[in-house]
């Protein structure tokens, strides 16, 4: 590429493209409850840390990368976002690459790559303090590899990949498999034989964790809609109004299917495998046993889509090219954009705090009703002290006893606050579509209750928060 | 024993969402199979159906926006 005068190869004019976007605002928004439950166990220690995710959902190749970036860099949200975004560019160059070995001419892989650069829901993930774009970098050099005959590097990327999210052995599975089928060497089964052995002492761990996991209500049976679910939302994001997230998500539909058409003929099994694979692998497992069926571990599926979509444009005609443009380009562009001015914003736990620091006076203790709040809230309380209602759940119901034991939370029951030594507790209370009826009743009386003043409530009839005074001691 | 209250009425939201997303592939594979299909078609069809894609998708966009408002 030479334009601006810069004479830099494709490579580093990429890395420059891809980063800007994901560098753009990096730490600007607050943290969700995902991401404050990645900045609570990085702070813990070690062995407490390694305990706590035991007992969650996900293996621990993540939170060590983030456990070490605490202790170099800090738990703000900028650090705890920025291997998410460095990892979110190497996963555009991977998409650049893959597409050159899969024998696409050198403009077709560097439109393939320029989707993925500003694809919203890469963007998204690039600027969120979780595994997904990690996730999507060892998937990636897992095919890129596979595509190469690099079989060394297909079991280590392959090792990688079911460290960093448990959904991560279905690419292993689909695109190990069609390597098999594709290349049929002794290689591909000694390195297939190396990764199962590899998986073994994970195994009875994922089981358990999966058993967690189908009890939270985040993930539902799977319905037909739902499972085309990953390859809308996690192309075009979701963050577009609802006036035009339809027609940007029928863009990507409506490219993905042309793309199926225009590639049918091109025997590329293993991106195929790679694409389609894991999602209904794990479609039929979610059918089968539990639902399992989590959209955002398909984000590796939905960069290689970029792959299949700019590979299909130079097989249209001149006319059919232009409005695939006019429709595609557009609908990216509008994803991307309202990832930065989302229609619906993401509640602000600092701004929801706001009244309680305002009005703080010695003696005062934040009293959260649920886990989540906890976890969420309290990292933005400025080491203010906090008690957790005993017993309650979290928001999606997937974290174990154990893990709550690492992760040390004080616990203690409302009435018994006046003879720890506080006068009064803010009450933080969260309600949603799973909390138990004890907790909703809780929250009910306290309305109700004589020393309590309500200070702020938001929400719908399905999930909301409340704040309330409640004065413990005259 | 456990309670969820709102658990159903919430599913059933979710499940109306999900069949939305459906009827968007639906109608997402009718366009794609009518761009697909022009290509058979004489040159100035083609050229007409492939625009009058790109017109039907945007107008209704913008209707979309204009009822929103």
């Amino acid at each position: 590429m030479r334009f601006l005068r810069l004479k830099l190869p494709t490579w580093a004019w990429l890395t420059l493209i891809a980063a800007v976007p994901r560098f753009l605002r990096l730490g600007a928004e607050a943290f969700w409850y995902d991401e404050a439950f990645t900045a609570y166990v990085s702070r813990l220690d070690l062995p407490n840390m390694l305990g706590a995710i035991q007992g969650d959902v996900h293996p621990p190749l993540f939170y060590l990368l983030q456990w070490l970036n605490v202790r170099l860099l800090g738990a703000d949200e900028f650090a705890l976002r920025l291997p998410s975004a460095i990892l979110g560019v190497i996963s555009v160059l991977l998409v650049w690459r893959v597409a050159l070995e899969l024998g696409l001419a050198r403009g077709t892989a560097l439109t393939a790559a320029l989707m993925a650069a500003f694809l919203p829901a890469a963007l998204y993930y690039s600027q969120e303090a979780r595994m997904y774009t990690m996730l999507a970098c060892f998937v990636l050099g897992m095919l890129w590899a596979a595509l190469r005959g690099n079989w060394i590097a297909f079991a280590l990327c392959a090792i990688l990949t079911f460290n960093t999210q448990n959904l991560g052995i279905f690419y292993v599975l689909s695109i190990g498999g069609a390597a098999f089928l594709w290349h049929r060497t002794r290689h591909v089964l000694v390195m297939g034989a190396v990764v199962a052995l590899a998986y073994l002492p994970n195994a009875a761990l994922v089981l358990e964790q999966a058993r967690d996991v189908a009890n939270g209500f985040w993930i539902q049976p799977l319905s037909v809609g739902g499972f085309f679910e990953p390859f809308l939302s996690m192309t075009m994001g979701w963050r577009v109004g609802e006036a035009l997230r339809m027609h940007v998500y029928g863009a990507a539909a409506g490219a993905t299917i042309i793309g199926l058409l225009v590639w049918r003929n091109r025997r590329q099994w293993l991106l195929y495998a790679a694409i389609f694979g894991a999602p209904l692998l794990v479609a039929v497992v979610s059918v089968l046993w539990r639902p399992i069926y989590l959209p955002r571990a398909f984000l590796p599926s939905t960069l290689m889509l970029c792959i299949l979509w700019a590979g299909m444009l130079p097989s249209l005609g001149s006319v059919a090219r232009r409005v695939a443009y006019s429709i595609l380009v557009p609908a990216l562009v509008i994803g991307a954009v309202a990832h930065y001015f989302p229609a619906m914003r993401r509640d602000d736990p600092r701004e929801w705090l706001q009244p309680a620091f305002a009005a703080w006076q010695e003696g005062d203790v934040i009293y959260y009703t649920a886990i989540h709040s906890a976890i969420l809230q309290q990292h933005y309380a400025d080491g203010r002290p906090y008690r957790l209602r005993p017993g309650v759940s979290d928001l999606n119901q997937t974290l174990t006893e154990e893990t709550k034991a690492h992760m040390g939370f004080q616990e203690a029951y409302l009435w018994d606050l006046a003879g720890q030594g506080f006068n009064r507790a803010w009450v933080s209370a969260y309600i949603n579509p799973m909390s138990r009826a004890d907790e909703v009743a809780f929250v009910e009386t306290l309305r109700y209750a004589p020393p309590t003043r309500l200070i702020a409530e938001r929400g719908n009839e399905f999930a909301y928060t409340v704040m309330f005074l409640v004065q413990l001691r005259w | 024993m456990v309670v969820y209250p709102n658990y159903t009425r919430w599913l059933e939201v979710l499940r109306a969402y999900e069949t939305g997303l459906l009827s968007v592939v639906l109608i997402a594979a009718t366009f794609a199979a009518v761009l697909w299909a022009s290509r058979s078609f004489g040159v100035r069809t083609r050229r007409l159906v492939d625009l009058l894609v790109l017109v039907v998708f945007w107008l209704s966009a913008a209707l979309m926006v204009v009822a929103n408002l």
